[in-house]
């Protein structure tokens, strides 16, 4: 049976984050957006809503729920909807829980999940991206070869999300001798191994308050228990899917937070005589960004709805999601500002900054997954 | 939110692929692989039509009582969604898609019994008369009189873009049967044969060289006051009501996958003959229009599993025009692309044998150049010009949305 209707619980936590986006997150956007940094209360305010704690099983302390990538889609775009950078920062660690959950072995579950049933934050986060033109995560050039019963990983990771508090990572590295996403494995890294490097990467143009760190790995040598999967290893188009279905949930609330701040505003704003809401350049405008925004939710949707049904189309669908929401997501930013004119250009208002987080945010391969 | 298709849903689309395989010819597919607009060609389409009239799938969308199938909103996407992937020619909308359920929704029992069963066989064949020299997108200033006399209208005036009213034996009209009280209150819809005298039909050649509209022109035509549908005067609100038929509910996308196939695959056969040469940019025209129309289909499922929620489509319907129109305008253009300079060669004979040209001589050994998918792309890049055009403009469509919806 085909629906789009969300369960009673979803729907709630959608309205929670709703709400909590729209009165915490939205309001402080902009001074933690020129402070550079998003706030330990933040974090923790975000955490105490319990989406990870409610992802870890009743067996190893938590609520038991059955692990959601629609659920994290919706909270993804409601908290996109109030400030994407800080969004993120919540969210970031739910990539570390939702790898572990479908990929870990008991041991690796037993010894890492409690940690996120508790009430501290706990910070850590994927390491995905690299610098190279044209990146592709299939195309790792980040080591990882065996030696004995363990492994040693050579590489370089860039703008990895929390790398600034981040206690440990899930690093991705390929097997030199093979190629394609199945040569990928994840490798639980603690901060403190011999041969990580954490460089703090400051001076980016959006996501600004979301701390994001260079990772150098150089042979550093790691034990067979810290690759995730043990022998079976990982689905590296799964978990890369599911980073690409959550940067797209994040920047779709950050577009519709763009349209509906537009709204009000062409509906006041008086030139040549009447409302520029009424001129239908700009109406047509906000016509196709309600549009494009609608759109973007059911790829979004149909997207994370496959990979949490393990359907075969679910890769596909999540990099069309993507896809789309990169090309439209920052037109959406780009025409809200433009229906600013000048106030749109300046810091006065939350429009050039949310152009600078779209923008941001559709080049990563994703600071978030579902 | 569950995107998976249930058992009972996989068995019925066996049961449609099956009909398809044994029902749907070489020859009927291969026409509705020629279309180079949103109707097949009359005859091949009352063809098809008689065929799913014998299997009683005419008319999904209808009651069954009236002569419709008792499927669910997702059994008639799957049909259609098939039906648009095995390439069939489609039915021609007016009778069964727009006129039957208003017939259904506002006739008497006497209309309906009289049109109804003559609509699914194909006996009558409808047109649509709306649009007027002055009155398109804004149709509430139709000026077409329909003046009440004893037991008759008397009607006078100038219906325009009427498609396949040269071939059509009836047309439902909205009719001014009032001048008093603000537009949309004196209109009234009308059922008029087309063979009552003083009904005369002219061609209109479309900008792809086609003829497919036509202008309409009534004078002093006496149509009995039992074809009035609904009250006299009320005819805005059945008007509406049809709208929704005809803007809501579309199952465009797998239609536009097919010919995003069928682009690729005369590019492929292109290289493979050794002519021209991969395009990088093409492709990558050719990924993202991919991308739009998986987005289509996700829109069109969302409206679907609205309708089947008993939730009328709304204003999703405007969004659904809207998108659907210029995203298959988009296809056209690549297609034009794609296809080079055999898009340049004006060969109607190869799109349709004997027309739809008024007036033009094929050659006599009917011979034509390029891959055949070539033969239709450039009258189906004029032609296509026409779908942000027709059943309200895009401009209206985004109208609506910025004031319906946004509050603009």
């Amino acid at each position: 049976m085909i629906s789009f209707q969300l369960t009673d619980e979803q729907a709630m936590i959608r309205d929670s984050l709703k709400g909590f986006a729209a009165e915490v997150l939205a309001p402080t956007a902009r001074a933690i957006d020129e402070a550079g940094e998003v706030p330990a209360s933040v974090i923790k305010a975000g955490w105490d809503f319990g989406l990870l704690a409610a992802s870890v099983p009743e067996a190893y302390g938590g609520g038991g729920a059955e692990r959601s990538c629609m659920t994290n889609a919706v909270a993804l775009e409601a908290l996109g909807g109030g400030c994407a950078s800080q969004g993120a920062a919540i969210m970031a660690p739910g990539q570390f829980v939702g790898a572990l959950l479908d990929f870990g072995t008991e041991d690796q579950k037993a010894e890492h999940l409690p940690q996120f049933a508790g009430e501290t934050p706990v910070a850590c986060s994927l390491a995905i991206q690299e610098s190279q033109f044209g990146f592709a995560a299939e195309n790792q050039r980040t080591t990882a070869v065996r030696k004995g019963n363990g492994w040693i990983l050579n590489g370089e990771k860039r703008l990895v999300p929390l790398g600034g508090q981040a206690s440990q990572f899930l690093v991705l590295a390929r097997d030199p001798d093979s190629s394609g996403l199945g040569a990928v494995s994840a490798f639980i890294v603690p901060r403190d191994t011999e041969g990580l490097t954490v460089t703090d990467e400051a001076g980016t143009q959006g996501l600004k308050p979301l701390s994001k760190a260079r990772l150098t790995l150089t042979d550093l040598a790691l034990p067979g228990s810290a690759r995730l999967g043990g022998e079976a290893g990982i689905d590296a188009l799964r978990l890369v899917s599911q980073a690409r279905v959550g940067a797209a949930a994040l920047v779709l609330g950050l577009a519709r937070q763009a349209t509906d701040f537009a709204i009000p505003y062409a509906r006041e704003r008086v030139a040549f005589g009447e409302p520029i809401g009424k001129k239908q350049s700009i109406a047509f405008m906000l016509a196709d960004m309600h549009i494009e925004c609608e759109t973007m939710r059911w790829m979004v949707w149909k997207a994370a709805s496959l990979l949490e049904h393990n359907d075969p189309g679910a890769p596909k669908a999540a990099a069309l999601a993507q896809d789309y929401v990169r090309r439209k997501a920052v037109k959406i930013a780009d025409d809200a500002l433009q229906i600013f004119g000048g106030h749109g250009f300046i810091r006065d208002l939350p429009l050039e900054m949310w152009l600078r987080n779209a923008r941001t945010l559709t080049v990563l391969d994703g600071p978030v997954s579902v | 939110m569950d995107l998976s298709w249930s058992d009972a849903d996989r068995r019925f689309a066996e049961e449609v692929n099956t009909f398809l395989d044994t029902r749907l010819t070489p020859e009927l597919r291969s026409v509705g692989a020629r279309m180079t607009s949103v109707y097949a060609d009359h005859e091949t389409g009352m063809t098809w039509q008689r065929i799913l009239h014998q299997q009683g799938w005419v008319a999904p969308a209808w009651p069954v009582a009236h002569g419709g199938c008792d499927w669910s909103i997702t059994q008639r996407y799957i049909f259609a969604r098939a039906l648009a992937e095995a390439g069939a020619p489609p039915v021609s909308p007016m009778g069964i898609g727009m006129c039957g359920p208003v017939l259904i929704g506002h006739g008497t029992p006497e209309q309906q019994a009289r049109f109804l069963p003559r609509m699914l066989s194909g006996e009558d064949f409808w047109c649509q008369g709306y649009s007027e020299p002055g009155s398109g997108s804004d149709l509430a200033t139709l000026q077409m009189s329909a003046v009440e006399d004893g037991d008759s209208f008397v009607c006078n005036g100038h219906k325009l873009w009427t498609t396949h009213a040269n071939v059509a034996n009836w047309i439902f009209c909205l009719v001014r049967t009032s001048q008093e009280d603000i537009p949309q209150k004196g209109i009234t819809f009308l059922l008029i044969d087309m063979t009552t005298p003083g009904v005369s039909v002219q061609p209109i050649i479309s900008l792809s060289g086609e003829h497919i509209q036509n202008h309409v022109f009534f004078t002093d035509v006496r149509v009995p006051r039992a074809n009035a549908v609904g009250p006299v005067g009320k005819g805005w609100t059945v008007a509406k009501y049809l709208m929704q038929f005809e803007r809501g509910g579309s199952v465009a996308a797998p239609g536009m996958k097919v010919r995003l196939q069928r682009i690729a695959a005369m590019l492929k056969a292109e290289f493979a003959a050794g002519f021209g040469e991969e395009s990088q940019d093409l492709r990558s025209q050719l990924a993202e229009a991919s991308t739009r129309v998986e987005a289509l289909e996700a829109l069109e499922l969302r409206v679907m599993s609205k309708l089947s929620g008993g939730e009328a489509p709304g204003v999703e319907s405007s969004i659904l025009k809207t998108v659907g129109t210029e995203l298959s305008q988009r296809i056209t253009e690549i297609a034009l692309a794609a296809a080079g300079l055999y898009a340049a060669a004006w060969q109607p004979h190869a799109v349709a044998a004997g027309g739809p040209t008024p007036g033009f001589v094929p050659p006599n050994d009917f011979s034509s150049v390029g891959p055949a998918y070539s033969h239709t792309v450039a009258a189906k890049y004029f032609n296509d010009r026409a779908g942000s055009i027709y059943a309200g403009t895009n401009e209206i469509q985004r109208n609506i949305m910025a004031k319906a919806l946004l509050g603009l």
